[in-house]
């Protein structure tokens, strides 16, 4: 019988994306979360007395150049090492961008496999094949598992392969395989790297990828960690995930429908927060989606920015400072049945310009000539992130100018 | 929609207010209310109707918010109607006209044509506040047209405030060149973290750099380090060889000038100071030896002459004891006279008690009468119990005496007390008497009130007046009822009103005419007032000259007459010509006067035809009075007619009113006088059954009673016999029960009494049997046995002391005669010479021979003690001097000598080879050091191998080459540490990482903040757009109906609004002064002219929207303060006329405007309402 780890995207020292840092959010949590996953991996290892530990693919990040990162990386292996825990590693996409990966002497114990074609490891004390092949460039393209070799005869076969397997929206398409092209070199256990989320592809062999071991953006929720697996005297495997996180990503839905003021939808929030809360004691960075017909919209439209500074003051004290919330994302509209606005004179006249604007691509070219000036002091990250409308962006804009008639309808009736 | 009717049915301060606002078409509607009187919440009242109420609200300060209500009747403009109620709540807060049916808001929202709230209180509401922010707005504004119009379209007074809201809120965001704005500072921000990452950053290759140079380092600084220790040994060795030359030198002589001492013995330190110490005691103790044996042989002569009696010291204990016995023995003999006496005295006592209690009874058989204890106690206990047999039946005896006594008394008690008859049927009688109440009292009382009625009744008839008769008579008089007379007392009233008034209007028309007549005669007196009447008899007068002189003319002739007339009547003529001119002249006066005078002379003709008025009306008023006059008479003949029947001449009505109501009054006493009566006699008849029963009563037990008694007395009476019966029954059963138990005591008395004369009989029985050894018979009482006791007691106290006595005279005796025996054994024994002596001095002696013997005992053994020091210490001396004289001879072997003189001479040898040798053996330790682990020999043998002169310039050149080889290692080492350093803080830090998160930090904020901005930028500019194409819409028609209002209202002040360009090419309004020429910029208005504009946009607006939708009521609220009254008439004329074609509703609290409008505005249009009080 024996144990092993199965992990893959580290993404070491990779920060946690474009997260709004306000008073009172738990900033100090959220630092080094990647390097702490990576402590929770070596202290499951050495405390489950794992026989070996696989890496199968981005440890870093590819633009990632500190070397303390490295150094880092080689503290923790060497805990491992002392502890009498082989390491090993297939390079992925990230890592081959990255140099470290190639400058970086790896410590005793730890061994990056080769990049050039497959390679074959037998650990003979505990019966065990592992096959693996490192990327040798950021973008392989070519199906790497074809070259395997097949499973050898009384050993238990581990393949280690960085892939995309037959695509995941969100990822590059690296390395591309098949699951039946798998099945057929007879392994054990596939152990997969790239995608992020956990999925297990297949039960006979085990084909798994076990997502990564931090979530870092509202697109990587939910408990994140690795795969520890069990074979018994039969060869019989039984994986088990166990969570490594640090921080944990997570998005609630408030379905505010027909609440017709703020305090009353407050209370929607909160019970959803409390509940979120209470599915772990980790940190938890929050995104809240506001949904339904209600006649708050309008109130609550045009009052963001105080709604979302009394809901992060709310869950801080709600969670003991536990919660981040990271964005309060608003789907609401107006109830269906709402008074009609009115047909004639000026607001008339400006709710139906709007209307008239959506569809002029003249206009938009102006609204977005508006936006230039700032658009052109904008870095690349910003210019990226889904919240940044960019000038030659019609459907960005018209979703812009949709936020419109809220914001001056309101304006126009309040300011009296 | 057109309000019709607003129910203010609770709400602010109203409690069910209706206004009608139904008038006109559609009617300028002024609701009028001073301060207080709730004009703002019947303007509120109108908005919540249409809309609802809030959830707070203000006017709920009466009526509680469950009860609020405000109700209201609306007019579409198809004629539809609706009425409904609104009511607080969350929903269903539309009722109709019952407050129960709920009512769809759609169905109001129908009337609304679609119009929100909101958009309803700006664009249709328009108060003092807003007219004044409206103003200025446009002045500061510059005029600027498209927000000119915007801002009167929407009603939205502030509009410039939302746009520079936007610039302001935008410009805090961010601005191109500036650092400030947020979006500014965070982009600062997140480079000012950037150029931080890219220093944290530690590249790959610098790492490895500073790896290898630190290894190269620790190498070559181990190589040094080797040659550095192969220079430091060598400089060592020839240093010490250096060192050592001097003592090579030294070693060779010492080991010469030791060679003839090889023989010599080396002899301790302290072996001249021992042998010394030796000598000297040997000589010393061989003194003592001869010392002590001369003391021997003296003190054993001295012992010889020396004798001691051995027997007596012996017997020493015996004769010690019986020198201690004579005192005793002594003592006793001169006690013993005392003891004899007391012996004597104590039996006398005894025979005298003895005598004392048996006669002649003699003192040796007194034993015989020593009772036991047991029998004493028996006798003293029995004593005791004596007198309690004797209480008891003492006690026993008088409780006998007193019971019989007491029952002798009950028993005579008893029979004085007579039996009880049977008084139930008396009982039966009092009850029902006392039953039936005071009813003497009661009837007693009706008489007085019957009396008190009659009396009434007759001084009521007296001062009834107008009629004489009995009151049954009074009773069966046929009055008419009240209501006829109150008819006719209406009636003739009336009539004489009628009368009075139509008087009163006679009195005043005639003053009136009086006034009328008195002005015509002021205006007369002041100046005659020329009349039509006077022109024309002037012209006639003229136009007569004027033929007269025609005739003339014509040649016609005169007549003297004719003209002669004509002159008189011309005043102040003397001649035709004069006359003609002056009737000419006097015809332009009249005219002129009356075209000069025209007031005057319409005055008078107004007074002249008033006059004529008044008069007619005068005698239409006469003849009213005369009808009224013939109309009262009837009546009161009528009223005269309705009282013959009753033979009765009224007075007027009021009187008889009053009259009848007397008469009434006692009509009902007289009914009243009767029904006592009958009363009066039922209770008559009661009493006297009452009273015969009682008598009757009394009368069977036994207790008659006089018949003239009254009901009551005869009550009291039976209940005083029934007391006084019952009374007594129940004393005779209390001594019946009384008697039984004293019966019953005395019967346990005797019991008692008879007891303890058995008692005491059987107590005697016992008491003779005890006392009988006394010498006492039975009738013998306790006090003498006991008295008898105690003497036995005290006779025999006596003699036990007597016997003590006798015992102790007998033991001196004895001790005596044994002392005398004791002493002679002894004397026998010890010293037969004293034999002849008495005891006593025999003893004395004795004793004293002892002490001398004890003396000489003594003084030997002191002398036999130092015999036995002086033999020891002459053995001590002996063994001394043999000890001495071994240590001797040891040290004599020692230094090799034969004879303990030759000691001296071989301790000088050995101090000398002593000395020596140290020498040697500095020496050689030195070199043994210097050799530093090198055998010395070998030392000494390389050292003399080494050139001595060569050896220092050696050391030189070695002390330079150490001293770079150490200089070098010292660089070597700071480069280690430095490598180490910077290796050190390449230990995989986070720092970066830190950084990097705190950049997606400043990422996440400034997405959030770009957001913000990009909206409000599109917002603003949409505004904008908004603004410009509603411009371009509507400036045509509403600008030119504005210009229009605007010129009415400033009363032609200004002609017309134009637009115009301002230096930014911008579209401005400005101000058309009258005349054309000159324009006015909105920053030359003042703040009454611009509050003018800015409502004269409004009303356009309003006007504007009307041409094509669905005409909502325009309310006002006291905007109107500010205008002047002219242009408040103006004003109000204008909303008259919009009135025309929407409802216009204006609420004021000034009541000069209420004026103004009444004055300005023709009645058909304005309809004023008022509220409060």
């Amino acid at each position: 019988m024996f144990k092993f780890i199965h992990s893959a995207d580290i993404h070491l020292d990779s920060p946690m994306h474009m997260l709004a840092r306000y008073e009172g959010a738990p900033v100090g949590e959220v630092r080094g979360a990647t390097r702490g996953a990576l402590e929770n991996l070596v202290d499951l290892a050495m405390g489950e007395k794992a026989d070996f530990l696989l890496i199968c693919g981005d440890l870093y990040d590819g633009d990632w150049r500190d070397y303390n990162t490295g150094l880092f990386f080689i503290s923790q292996m060497a805990k491992l090492h002392e502890a009498g825990i082989p390491v090993f590693i297939i390079a992925g996409n990230h890592d081959a961008a990255n140099r470290m990966t190639k400058t970086l002497r790896l410590p005793e114990g730890v061994q990056l496999l080769r990049a050039s074609e497959p390679v074959t490891l037998a650990l003979d004390h505990v019966g065990v094949a592992i096959h693996g092949q490192s990327f040798t460039s950021q973008a392989v393209y070519s199906d790497l598992s074809e070259k395997y070799p097949d499973a050898l005869p009384g050993l238990y076969n581990i393949g280690m392969l960085h892939t995309c397997a037959n695509g995941r929206p969100g990822h590059d398409r690296y390395a591309p395989c098949k699951i039946q092209g798998l099945r057929l070199k007879e392994y054990d256990y596939w152990a997969l790297g790239h995608i992020h989320k956990r999925e297990i592809l297949s039960e006979d062999p085990l084909i798994i990828f076990p997502g990564n071991l931090q979530g870092r953006h509202i697109g990587e929720r939910g408990s994140k960690g690795c795969m520890l697996v069990t074979v018994d005297e039969k060869g019989f495997s039984s994986p088990e995930f166990r969570p490594l996180d640090i921080v944990r990503w997570e998005q609630c839905e408030v379905d505010v429908s027909g609440m017709s003021s703020d305090s009353a939808f407050f209370d929607g929030v909160l019970d959803e927060l409390t509940r979120i809360c209470g599915t772990t004691d980790l940190p938890l960075i929050v995104r809240l989606y506001l949904i339904g017909e209600c006649p708050a919209h309008e109130q609550i439209s045009s009052d963001m920015e105080r709604i979302v500074n009394e809901i992060r003051s709310e869950s801080i004290t709600l969670s003991g400072g536990r919660i981040w919330i990271e964005k309060i994302i608003l789907e609401t509209a107006p109830p269906a049945n709402a008074a009609t606005l009115a047909t004639t004179g000026p607001v008339a006249e400006l709710l139906g310009l709007i209307g008239e604007l959506t569809s002029d691509p003249e206009y938009l070219q102006r609204a977005g000539d508006s936006l230039c000036e700032l658009w052109s002091k904008l870095p690349k990250e910003v210019r990226d992130c889904e919240e940044a409308i960019s000038p030659d962006d019609p459907n960005g804009l018209n979703k812009l100018i949709g936020e419109v008639p809220t914001l001056l309808l309101r304006r126009l009736k309040n300011l009296q | 929609m057109k309000i019709l009717q607003l129910d203010l049915i609770a709400f602010g301060p109203f409690s069910n207010i209706c206004l009608d606002l139904s008038e006109g078409r559609e009617g300028l509607h002024l609701i009028y209310g001073p301060n207080e009187a709730g004009k703002s919440s019947a303007l509120r009242a109108i908005r919540n109707l249409l809309y609802g109420i809030p959830e707070r609200t203000l006017d709920d300060f009466l009526h509680p918010y469950g009860k609020l209500r405000v109700g209201g009747i609306l007019r579409n403009s198809t004629g539809s109607i609706l009425g409904c109620i609104r009511r607080k709540g969350r929903s269903n807060t539309l009722r109709g006209p019952d407050d129960a049916a709920v009512l769809d808001e759609s169905v109001l929202r129908g009337f609304l044509g679609g119009v929100d709230e909101e958009d309803f209180s700006k664009r249709f509401g328009i108060n003092h506040e807003t007219l004044v922010r409206g103003g200025r707005e446009i002045v500061e504004g510059g005029g600027e047209l498209a927000s000119v119009l915007f801002a009167a379209g929407s009603g939205i007074a502030n509009f410039r405030a939302i746009q520079e809201g936007f610039k302001s809120e935008m410009d805090a965001l961010f601005k191109p060149n500036a650092s400030k704005p947020t979006i500014n500072e965070v982009l600062a921000r997140l480079k000012e973290e950037q150029k931080k990452l890219r220093q944290a950053q530690l590249p790959g290759n610098q790492w490895a750099e500073h790896d290898t140079a630190l290894r190269d380092a620790l190498e070559w600084k181990r190589q040094v380090q080797v040659q550095l220790e192969q220079k430091e040994q060598e400089r060592g060795r020839l240093g010490r060889i250096l060192k050592a030359l001097p003592a090579i030198g030294r070693r060779k002589p010492l080991l010469k000038e030791l060679e003839p001492y090889s023989d010599a013995v080396i002899l301790p330190h302290e072996f001249s100071e021992k042998r010394q110490e030796a000598l000297t005691a040997l000589l010393v103790e061989q003194h003592n030896q001869s010392q002590a044996t001369e003391n021997l042989v003296k003190t054993e002569k001295e012992l010889e002459g020396l004798g001691v009696p051995s027997p007596l010291l012996e017997h020493a204990g015996e004769i010690e004891r019986l020198h201690l016995e004579l005192g005793s023995i002594s003592k006793a003999a001169a006690d013993r006279p005392g003891l004899v006496l007391q012996k004597d005295l104590h039996l006398d006592e005894a025979r005298q008690i003895l005598g004392d209690l048996r006669q002649g009874f003699p003192l040796e058989e007194v034993e015989k009468l020593r009772l036991e204890t047991a029998t004493q106690v028996l006798i003293r206990k029995l004593g005791e119990t004596r007198e309690k047999f004797v209480t008891r039946l003492e006690s026993a005896h008088e409780k006998i005496e007193e019971l019989s006594r007491s029952i002798g008394e009950l028993e005579g008690q008893f029979l004085e007390r007579e039996e009880q008859p049977d008084l139930s049927w008396l009982k039966l009688a009092i009850e029902e008497a006392k039953r039936q109440g005071k009813i003497e009292e009661e009837l007693s009382c009706t008489r007085v009130e019957i009396l008190k009625l009659a009396k009434d009744a007759s001084a009521g008839i007296k001062t009834l007046g107008l009629w004489t008769g009995t009151i049954e008579e009074l009773e069966n008089l046929p009055v008419p009822d009240l209501e006829t007379i109150n008819d006719f007392d209406s009636s003739i009233r009336d009539a004489e009103a009628e009368v009075k008034k139509q008087e009163s209007e006679i009195e005043r028309l005639r003053d009136e005419l009086l006034e009328i007549w008195r002005e015509i005669e002021k205006l007369r007196m002041e100046q005659d007032v020329p009349t039509e009447n006077d022109l024309m008899l002037a012209r006639q007068r003229r136009d007569k000259g004027w033929k007269i002189i025609r005739r003339l003319i014509d040649g016609g002739g005169r007549s003297q007459t004719y003209e002669d007339e004509f002159i008189r009547d011309v005043p102040g003529a003397e001649d035709l010509p004069g006359a003609f001119e002056r009737s000419i002249q006097a015809a332009d006066e009249t005219v002129d006067r009356l075209r000069r005078e025209v007031g005057r002379v319409e005055h008078y003709a107004r007074l002249i035809s008033d006059r004529e008025i008044r008069e007619a009306n005068v005698n239409r008023v006469q003849a009213n009075r005369e009808r009224a006059e013939s109309g009262l008479a009837i009546a009161n003949e009528e009223w005269t007619r309705l009282w013959a029947a009753s033979a009765i001449r009224p007075d007027s009505p009021g009187q008889m009113r009053r009259w009848a109501d007397r008469h009434r009054k006692l009509s009902e006493t007289s009914a009243k006088i009767r029904d006592l009566e009958l009363k009066a006699n039922s209770k008559v008849a009661a009493i006297k059954t009452l009273r015969e029963d009682l008598l009757a009563r009394l009368a069977e037990v036994g207790r008659g009673c006089d018949e003239g008694e009254s009901l009551s007395r005869l009550i009291t009476r039976g209940e005083q016999v029934f007391n006084e019966f019952e009374k007594t029954g129940a004393e005779r059963h209390q001594l019946e029960r009384d008697l039984a138990k004293k019966c019953q005591e005395l019967r346990a008395a005797e019991v008692q009494e008879e007891k303890a004369k058995c008692d005491l009989n059987e107590w005697q029985d016992k008491w003779e049997e005890a006392i009988q050894p006394l010498g006492l018979g039975r009738e013998s009482i306790p006090d003498q046995a006991n008295a008898i006791l105690t003497q036995l007691q005290g006779l025999f106290v006596k003699l036990g002391l007597a016997k003590e006595f006798r015992t102790r005279i007998e033991q001196v005796d004895a001790d005596a005669a044994e002392f005398e025996k004791k002493v002679r054994e002894i004397l026998k024994a010890l010293a037969p010479d004293l034999a002849e002596l008495p005891a006593e001095q025999a003893v004395l002696t004795l004793s004293r021979k002892l002490d001398q013997a004890k003396t000489a005992k003594t003084l030997r053994e002191s002398l036999e003690e130092r015999l036995r020091d002086e033999d020891k210490k002459k053995e001590d001396a002996a063994q001394e001097i043999a000890r001495l004289t071994v240590i001797l001879k040891v040290m004599c072997e020692e230094a090799r000598c034969s004879r303990f003189d030759e000691l001296q001479e071989a301790e000088k040898r050995s101090d000398a080879k002593r000395e020596l040798k140290r020498q040697l053996e500095e020496v050689e330790q030195r070199l043994f050091d210097l050799a530093s682990g090198m055998a010395v020999e070998d030392f000494i043998v390389a050292a003399e191998l080494e050139n001595p002169d060569s050896i220092k310039p050696r050391l030189h050149l070695l002390e330079e080459e150490i001293a770079a080889l150490t200089e070098k290692k010292s660089e070597l080492d700071q480069a280690i540490g430095e490598e180490r350093n910077e290796l050190s803080r390449m230990d995989g830090r986070a720092e970066a990482a830190e950084i990097a998160q705190d950049i997606q930090m400043c990422l996440g904020e400034l997405g959030g903040l770009v957001r913000s901005y990009s909206r409000l930028k599109i917002a603003s500019m949409i505004l904008s757009e908004a603004m410009e194409s509603y411009r371009e819409k509507n400036q045509g028609p509403v600008l030119r109906r504005a210009s229009e209002f605007f010129s009415t209202m400033t009363l032609g002040s200004f002609e017309a609004l134009q637009v115009d360009t301002d230096e930014k090419e911008n579209s401005v309004i400005e101000g058309l002064r009258a005349g054309g020429k000159e324009l006015v910029k909105v920053d030359g208005l003042s703040d009454g002219t611009a509050d003018q504009l800015y409502l004269s946009l409004r009303l356009a607006s309003v006007e504007h929207y009307l041409d094509s939708n669905e005409p909502l009521p325009f309310i006002a609220d006291d905007i109107l303060v500010r205008f002047d009254n002219e242009r408040a008439a103006a004003t109000l004329k204008i909303m008259a006329t919009l009135s025309e074609r929407t409802q216009v509703i204006f609420f004021t609290h000034h009541v000069h405007l209420v004026e103004t409008a009444k004055s300005a505005v023709g009645q058909d249009r304005l309809f004023i309402h008022k509220i409060g009080t």
